[in-house]
């Protein structure tokens, strides 16, 4: 498979001197076109700082990551700016609309920093507002919707620029178990139909099983890896439920 | 897009801090309307003191100036911490840091171009509401009109826009070092609670309270003098500071003591919020502290001065036409013949004043009397006929006074009788005789040069015959209002062109003006229609700008508080869900959050309560001392409170019922 990302090495310590914390302590692993990855861990376990890294949000303290042959660890404030507006997308828990633009604005706004054209921009948008039923809604503010629609928006908003992946920390877990359906379903379809890279991080097993490989993470290091294969997804939330109960993980089924 | 975003999220500020933008707002107006009057015509025509208002506006136009930075700093820094996710949402998004930076600068600036030019309007008013009344206090008609000068405006926004680009300026710089995780955590920094648990400084609770009791201390008992003032006024304001640095502590340590009412309803959540603000707000709380006295003592100086303004012109200037000539045997003639042409004379007097080669009286007072300074006596003492007395008592509506053929009066300023008792214990010798002392009197008498200075020694007719002539005085009542330029002629018949000339001239040698303190006047020749409305323009050109400073300290102040209390309730909504959960019917946590708003509010409106109030009464003792101003003390302070309590109780009741309705929201129960 065609690799997207490859992370070598990777550790982070957090705090001072005297009082030194290591997030993630070595951390290897790649990350191939097309897949939907999970991160699991408990809380504290590192994913967040993972996902951080690789998002150019967060600096290594040592190792590398490469997008291809492209390593990110030594980009400039202004080159991690424009590598995120060209290259990533990002769900969040709390989905961070902009509260004083439509729906369409938002997710418009990513691609007019990009500079693309108006028609262009107007095309793309819609295009993916319909595919993401959500074109109807395109003059609503954000508070004017339910959670699921503005979930669908702000997911319509990180494949606008038809980023190389797209990061989501944490995505369900502010919400029902029916829109936390909704979302993952989403996000399936975007990997299916259109070929989206999806990296999420979770400690939620349910929502782990829509993906199609995950990585568990423990005291900052990788300690296994499921990968789903040809199995439906019950029987692949069990086989992360037999995971998570010899590691004593902290993951709940809803 | 970026305009478009830049506009509607200004237009959402505008929405969540009305407080600000109504303040900015009025601060437009005041400093619009303030700064109009420096160039108004109006104004300059009106008085040959035109330039005094014109200075003291520009003495405060710097204090606000550095107030308007610290207002517009402190509430752009609040807005960007309140949203801090929402930058680090842009930049997720790819925005660079400059451009997140460049669209709040613009947000900002659109802001406070709102509030700006919404404020012209009502500036214009005010200004022209300003001039009227000045107009009315001088006894001048004037007719509202629109005056608009370009260079009030220029001024205006100069100071405006120099004060608004300053603050942002200083806050872009901290855009620079923020980091997108940074921003992403900021909300929840806001909360954290380093040391929540100290109780370590109270020491500087008490350290503060001692500092404020010595210098109350101090204050009341004269210890000031130019050196050491400054010092305490500076250790004053730090000792506020220290007072709410240690405030927290001393909370706490209530608390964790258990102390009373601690374990009473909810007071034990009321004390902690309280005490975790303080130790967040401490600075902000000092400043507030600061500013709050700052405006109660302006407005209580200006109350003051208002009262003078009221009652000083009769004292001063209580015959129509004064006139002072040193020569002792001046005749007035041609002076009496040009008031008689210009005007219509009810009665006139023309007399001397005389001398005994003693300076006694004079000594006396100069050394006993702290208001008075070198210049303020004759060289010697001052006599005068008492037939003399007695025809003037009369134009001025008093009976004559009686007195026994050894007996002297003394007429002096009601503030100086105290002073003067130990002199009136002696008798005084004239010509060899022994005279003793038959009495005080203190009607206004005109005593700043031209009925002796301060006093005159009021003796029989007789007594004058061993004395020598020092000098004439000429006074006159008139029918109606002097005529304008009335002055002027008199002063040309003098041979001068203005009043400065003559007086510089004419007092060079032996002259007394008394040692009047807040408005001394020296001068040759006082025709009343003409003085009294320069006295008042004068103290208006005090006046006004000491009310402008203070309405702007305190309005920024409350400001603050408003805003700060309003972000509150929809950041710590959840607390109140909480409370409510645990089983706070809505009646009690309505009560919760009066008396935690009540607390904020109270600690540092009270602290400059306490504080301005003992400067103030210590002010207002001097004045009245000083002034001969007949009021109570506490009366200037109480009329101050009244004005900014009103205020400050309007802003709190908008900031309570602003503040349920944020906590209370997306709880439909609790509406």
């Amino acid at each position: 498979m065609d690799e997207l990302i490859y992370a070598e090495d990777i550790e982070k310590y957090y705090g001072s001197k005297n009082n030194l914390t290591k997030a993630l302590d070595r951390v290897t692993f790649s990350v191939n076109r097309g897949e939907f990855t999970a991160i699991m861990g408990a809380s504290g376990s590192g994913k967040t700082t993972l996902l951080n890294m690789l998002a150019t949000v967060d600096t290594v303290t040592s190792g590398h990551i490469f997008y291809g042959k492209d390593d990110i660890t030594g980009l400039s404030e202004d080159q991690k700016s424009d590598f995120r507006k060209d290259n990533l997308g990002f769900v969040f828990q709390d989905f961070n609309l902009l509260d004083t633009l439509t729906l369409e604005e938002n997710i418009s706004l990513a691609m007019s920093l990009a500079n693309k054209g108006k028609k262009e921009i107007d095309r793309r948008t819609k295009e993916i507002m319909e595919r993401l039923g959500i074109w109807e809604l395109r003059d609503k503010f954000p508070y004017q919707v339910s959670g699921g629609q503005k979930q669908r928006c702000a997911c319509a908003r990180a494949l606008i620029n038809k980023p190389r992946i797209i990061f989501a920390d944490e995505p369900t877990g502010a919400l029902d178990s029916k829109s936390a359906r909704m979302l993952l379903e989403t996000f399936t379809q975007m990997n299916v139909d259109m070929g989206a890279t999806i990296l999420m991080v979770t400690h939620d097993a349910f929502s782990a099983s829509y993906c199609k490989r995950i990585l568990f993470l423990k005291d900052g290091q990788i300690f296994h890896e499921l990968i789903r294969g040809t199995v439906d997804r019950k029987d692949f939330l069990n086989e992360i439920l037999d995971v998570l109960s010899v590691t004593g993980g902290d993951g709940d089924v809803r | 897009m970026l305009g478009k975003l830049a506009l509607r999220n200004a237009k959402r500020s505008l929405h969540d801090y009305f407080v600000y933008l109504l303040t900015m707002i009025i601060i437009t107006t005041m400093m619009f309307a303030f700064d109009s009057m420096i160039f108004s015509e109006d104004i300059r025509t009106i008085s040959r003191e035109a330039g005094m208002m014109g200075m003291m506006i520009g003495l405060m136009t710097f204090f606000i100036v550095l107030i308007i930075v610290w207002l517009v700093h402190y509430m752009v820094k609040f807005m960007a911490e309140k949203r801090s996710r929402e930058f680090a949402t842009y930049l997720l998004l790819g925005f660079r840091k400059k451009q997140v930076a460049r669209l709040f600068f613009r947000e900002n600036v659109l802001m406070g171009a709102a509030a700006f030019v919404i404020g012209l309007l009502p500036g214009m008013v005010l200004q022209q509401m300003m001039t009227s009344a000045i107009y009315a206090m001088i006894q001048s008609d004037y007719k509202i009109k629109i005056d608009f000068s370009l260079a009030s405006l220029a001024m205006t926004a100069g100071i405006y826009a120099g004060s608004y680009l300053l603050a942002l300026f200083r806050n872009q710089r901290r855009f620079k070092k923020m980091t997108i995780q940074g921003m992403m955590n900021m909300e929840r920094q806001n909360e954290e609670i380093k040391g929540g648990n100290k109780s370590g400084r109270q020491w500087m609770f008490w350290a503060a309270l001692i500092f404020i009791g010595v210098f109350e201390w101090m204050m009341v008992t004269e210890r000031f003098n130019e050196w050491n003032v400054y010092l305490m006024i500076l250790g004053l304001v730090i000792s506020v500071y220290f007072l709410y640095m240690g405030l927290a502590a001393f909370l706490v340590g209530h608390i964790r003591r258990k102390g009373k009412h601690v374990r009473k309803g909810g007071n034990v959540f009321v004390y902690r919020q309280l005490s975790a603000k303080i130790r967040t707000m401490q600075f902000t709380l000092g400043t507030l502290t600061v500013l709050f006295m700052v405006a109660l003592v302006g407005a209580s100086w200006a109350l003051m001065l208002g009262q003078y303004q009221n009652t000083q012109g009769d004292e001063k200037f209580p015959f129509d036409v004064a006139a002072y000539r040193s020569e002792a045997d001046y005749d007035f003639r041609q002076e009496i013949e040009l008031v008689e042409k210009e005007a219509a004379i009810d009665t006139e007097h023309t007399y001397r004043i005389y001398q005994n080669g003693t300076d006694d009286w004079n000594t006396f007072l100069g050394e006993n009397y702290a208001g008075a300074d070198t210049g303020a006596y004759f060289r010697y003492d001052t006599y005068m006929k008492v037939s003399d007395y007695n025809i003037l008592r009369g134009m001025l509506g008093y009976g004559p006074v009686e007195m026994k053929e050894n007996e002297y009066l003394v007429q002096v300023k009601e503030r100086l009788t105290e002073t003067l008792k130990p002199m009136t214990e002696k008798s005084i010798s004239l010509g060899g005789k022994e005279y003793h002392f038959g009495g005080t009197e203190t009607i206004f008498f005109e005593q700043n040069g031209h009925n002796g200075a301060d006093y005159v020694l009021v003796v029989p007719d007789e007594a004058i015959k061993s004395m020598t002539p020092y000098y004439s005085a000429y006074m006159a009542m008139l029918k109606g209002d002097a005529p304008e330029g009335l002055s002027t002629k008199i002063l040309n018949l003098w041979g001068f062109d203005s009043l400065w000339d003559a007086t510089e001239v004419m007092l060079d040698g032996d002259f007394g003006y008394g040692s009047d303190n807040i408005y001394s006047t020296s001068s040759p020749l006082f025709v009343r229609d003409e003085e009294i409305p320069e006295m008042k323009f004068l103290l208006t050109a005090l006046i006004f700008p000491l009310f402008y400073i203070g309405m702007v300290f305190f309005l920024v102040a409350v400001t603050v508080l408003s805003v700060q209390q309003l972000s509150d309730s929809s950041k710590y909504r959840k607390r109140y869900h909480i409370l409510q959960k645990l089983g706070m019917k809505k009646k009690e946590l309505n009560k919760v959050i009066l008396k935690e708003l009540a607390l904020y509010y109270v600690f540092p409106f009270a602290g400059a309560v306490l504080l301005s109030g003992g400067i103030i009464g210590y002010i207002s003792i001097l004045f009245v001392t000083y002034s001969g101003v007949i009021a109570p003390a506490w009366k200037f302070f109480a009329l101050a409170l009244a004005l900014f309590g009103g205020i400050y109780v309007i802003y709190f009741g908008a900031t309570y019922v602003g503040f349920k309705r944020n906590a209370y929201e997306g709880d439909r129960s609790l509406e």
